[in-house]
């Protein structure tokens, strides 16, 4: 008989549970631990759904920030010798002074 | 913190440098203040057409950073243009670069980020902070 040799399987990854307080102006605050594991900043936005009652999903909205989108926008133009174009420029500043 | 900006500065944010990128993060975040000049825009938008790059884009960038959260475009106000006259007599600079010092001296900024050596006697004499790396 072929012998079955079970796999070492990891613990799934246990659900952790916070709970808060909803503050005066009807704000949450997300804990840290939290915060810093999904590097969660101010002015990052959330999308809430009412799943049920008394039962709220709570997640991070997908749209960039603009300086995220700025960056790529940035990244994706063909590359230029800045530099170059800097000391360029320090040129036409003294040329048109002169 | 208020920074100025010369248009040195924006190129370095185009030149994927870490500093100056890690700067406008800390703009977006709320934490320092980025002024930009219109001169120092007309400046770089000369450039990035020189460099091919389309009016549409051009247009992107500048309305992108200016979405973000502490930057702004600064006018020239007539404060500023007496100013920059005066800064132009004063320490023999073009009048492209006074502006950009007028600027940054009229808005109250700390810093004027530029790698411009033409600002070191404004900087020699005290009138501004001028930094660059």
């Amino acid at each position: 008989m072929e012998q079955v040799t079970l796999s070492k399987k990891k613990d799934p990854p246990r659900l952790k549970i916070y709970k808060v307080k909803l503050g005066k102006k009807g704000q949450l605050t997300v804990p840290k631990k939290i915060r810093d594991v999904y590097k969660l900043k101010e002015k990052d936005t959330f999308i809430l759904t009412l799943v049920s009652e008394g039962e709220l999903l709570i997640k991070k909205s997908v749209e960039k920030r603009p300086v995220d989108h700025l960056f790529e926008f940035i990244d994706s133009l063909p590359p230029i010798d800045w530099d170059k174009a800097w000391e360029e420029m320090l040129e036409d500043r003294k040329k048109e002074h002169r | 913190m208020r920074f100025c900006t010369d248009t040195w500065f924006l190129m370095k944010i185009f030149a994927n440098d870490q500093k100056a990128r890690d700067l406008v993060r800390r703009a977006d975040e709320g934490k320092d203040w980025i002024l930009i000049p219109l001169i120092a825009f007309a400046e770089m938008t000369k450039k990035m057409m020189m460099e091919g790059i389309s009016q549409l884009k051009i247009n992107e960038f500048f309305n992108d950073i200016e979405r973000v959260e502490k930057v702004k475009m600064i006018y020239p106000s007539k404060e500023i243009a007496n100013e920059a006259a005066k800064v132009s007599l004063s320490y023999k600079l073009s009048l492209l670069d006074a502006f950009v010092a007028a600027t940054a001296k009229n808005t109250g900024c700390d810093v004027l980020l530029s790698a411009d050596s033409d600002y070191r006697l404004i900087m020699k004499q005290k009138y501004l902070k001028v930094q660059s790396w």
